[in-house]
């Protein structure tokens, strides 16, 4: 099972390790292009919280939001660049770190305070609370 | 679980408390990305999988999720969940895999299947908390990450294989 060569400094990779390490890099290189190609500029927040319908803002409307969640409220911001995450309560603050979203799909999620920020296509009006 | 040298049960303590050991350094070091966390604990669990066998690398695996869990705080919540599902799903697919393919994965290509099956089944899992469908615009990212995490992993493995089978330490099964 374990190629254990004498002294070598690198282990024996196998053809099928190499194999599968070429899909695997082609598949996330193939979905990355295809996500890229499909993706166009976004004219719509869609934030989706944990238990609650969602809720839609238009691009257009800059301006700071205060969201609640079960661990606190999340402050976003939408700008001219986009839509990003400014505060959150959680720990590992993931979702500040995704920086500006603002590209159809692109995704801020922020789990341990349920929240998901995506950006849809067309929203005729300013918004839009169900 | 089978153990074949008086040794041995030391030995996978050894391994438990080392896997314990990286869990809890990895989760206190400061990361560049969060999604590019290495999977330091899952180095010993990989050891004792090709040392002694599949279901000690369980029982190894296990240990580093509770006593982790429980050390860093997080035992019972969501992401203790995730990782345990994820866990358990990494272990799943090595051990299939090495059942299935034998000798045609070394120890990293073992360990990218891991990875892999980590990643996916902790994003399946978030999607289960979350409930988004919009989530798995993330898999590139974890294929990705999948193959640089697994990979080094695997590297290491390799290395620590091979320093510890000069000292006659793994049976090699």
């Amino acid at each position: 099972m374990i190629a254990l060569a004498e002294g070598a400094l690198w282990p024996a990779l196998t053809r099928a390790d190499k194999i599968f390490a070429l899909v695997v890099a082609l598949g996330a290189v193939g979905l990355v292009f295809h996500g890229r190609y499909a993706a166009e500029a976004g004219s719509a927040l869609v934030i989706e919280a944990m238990g609650a319908k969602p809720v839609t803002y238009a691009l257009s409307s800059y301006g700071r939001l205060r969201l609640a969640g079960p661990l606190g409220e999340t402050e976003i911001e939408i700008g001219p660049k986009g839509v990003r995450v400014v505060a959150a309560p959680c720990t590992h603050k993931i979702c500040m770190r995704r920086g500006w979203i603002n590209r159809r799909g692109d995704l801020a999620v922020c789990v341990p305070n349920g929240l998901v920020l995506r950006i849809a296509g067309a929203a005729p009006v300013d918004a839009v609370v169900h | 679980m089978k153990l074949r040298r008086p040794g041995d049960v030391a030995r996978l303590g050894l391994m438990a408390s080392a896997a314990i050991v990286l869990f809890v350094f990895e989760s206190l070091a400061p990361k560049p990305l969060p999604w590019m966390k290495l999977g330091l604990g899952n180095l010993p669990v990989l050891v004792s999988l090709l040392s002694f066998g599949s279901g000690p690398a369980l029982a190894v695996s296990a240990v580093k999720l509770v006593v982790g869990g429980l050390l860093s705080g997080g035992l019972a919540g969501p992401a203790f969940v995730i990782g345990g599902g994820a866990g358990l799903a990494s272990w799943l697919v090595m051990v299939a895999v090495r059942r299935v393919a034998g000798p045609l994965f070394s120890v990293v290509g073992l360990s990218i299947w891991g990875a892999l099956a980590h990643q996916l089944c902790q994003l399946g899992l978030a999607y289960v908390y979350i409930g988004q469908i919009s989530l798995f615009a993330l898999v590139p990212l974890s294929l990705i990450s999948a193959l640089w995490s697994g990979g080094l992993i695997g590297l290491l493995a390799w290395w620590t294989l091979a320093q510890l089978d000069k000292i006659g330490w793994i049976d090699r099964r």
